[in-house]
């Protein structure tokens, strides 16, 4: 939602907004706690255990999540953004230019 | 279908979900999956039942995009608790241990109100840190450091540190007995 949008919307569609956005958050936490509960991490055994660096699940979970969501939001940045690859002069390493056009 | 009944899925599978959940809520609402916000506006939201004045006299109250609500965080939080619910029906995966683990009653004696003490001075602790640093596990350990947000790297660079050392003080005796 842009800012725009929540500036000066007529009052019957700003509460039709706030319904759909809390709809959303619930269907988003009903997934993720279906998911934390699979992956076992509402557990005392399971936290404690990563704490005491004797079961690596919770930085499993951790770690697989970070790498999966770096890949979208890469994508979501490049969509609005239109990023390009270019290979650089300096090492050979590939860098992700960002032009500057705004949000 | 009944995938959905096992006890516990890889947690690669559940991370790579958890990811792609992300995915979804940047694009949908532009929002981190993050828990503790939720908390934060509960307590705001109580404060102002009681005196409402506050929102005249406190600026925290009227910033538009930060103002606390039953909003999508808040939601989220209700969903947390329906979907893990949910998951552990679904499975029959109960807790056995009548609320007392067995690291915990080891070091710290089999009294059911001294482990629920513990814990709700622990998540006392815990809800400070966290909305100090405006985040938690999720909120910056997953949606921040996945965006490459600085804070959210500074903040794992401490607070994993500091979890471990907390821990192994606390348990560190013990811990090859139970875990």
């Amino acid at each position: 939602m842009s800012q725009n949008e929540a500036a000066a919307p007529p009052q019957n569609e700003k509460a039709q907004t706030q319904t759909h956005q809390r709809l959303l958050g619930l269907l988003f936490g009903i997934a993720f706690g279906f998911l934390l509960q699979k992956g076992g991490v509402g557990q005392y055994e399971v936290l404690m255990g990563a704490l005491l660096l004797r079961d690596i699940t919770v930085f499993k979970i951790i770690l697989s999540a970070i790498l999966v969501g770096m890949v979208g939001v890469f994508v979501h940045v490049c969509l609005q953004r239109d990023c390009s690859l270019r290979s650089s002069r300096m090492r050979g390493h590939f860098h992700v230019v960002a032009k500057a056009s705004p949000i | 279908m009944n995938i959905l009944l096992y006890k516990a899925w890889s947690p690669y599978t559940v991370g790579g979900l958890i990811g792609l959940l992300s995915w979804f809520a940047f694009a949908t609402v532009d929002k981190p999956l993050g828990i503790t916000t939720a908390f934060e506006h509960t307590a705001a939201l109580s404060i102002q039942a009681v005196a409402p004045q506050i929102t005249h006299t406190n600026t925290y109250y009227t910033d538009p995009d930060k103002k606390p609500q039953i909003g999508w965080e808040w939601m989220l939080v209700v969903g947390v608790f329906i979907g893990a619910f949910l998951s552990s029906k679904l499975s029959a995966d109960r807790s056995t241990d009548n609320g007392v683990p067995a690291l915990w009653a080891q070091r710290f004696g089999p009294s059911a109100s001294k482990r629920f003490a513990g814990a709700f001075l622990g998540a006392a602790v815990m809800m400070f840190g966290a909305r100090l640093a405006q985040g938690c596990t999720s909120g910056h350990g997953i949606s921040g450091v996945l965006q490459l947000a600085v804070s959210s790297w500074i903040f794992v660079a401490v607070f994993v540190p500091a979890a471990l050392l907390t821990a192994f003080v606390l348990y560190g005796k013990v811990r090859h007995e139970h875990v």
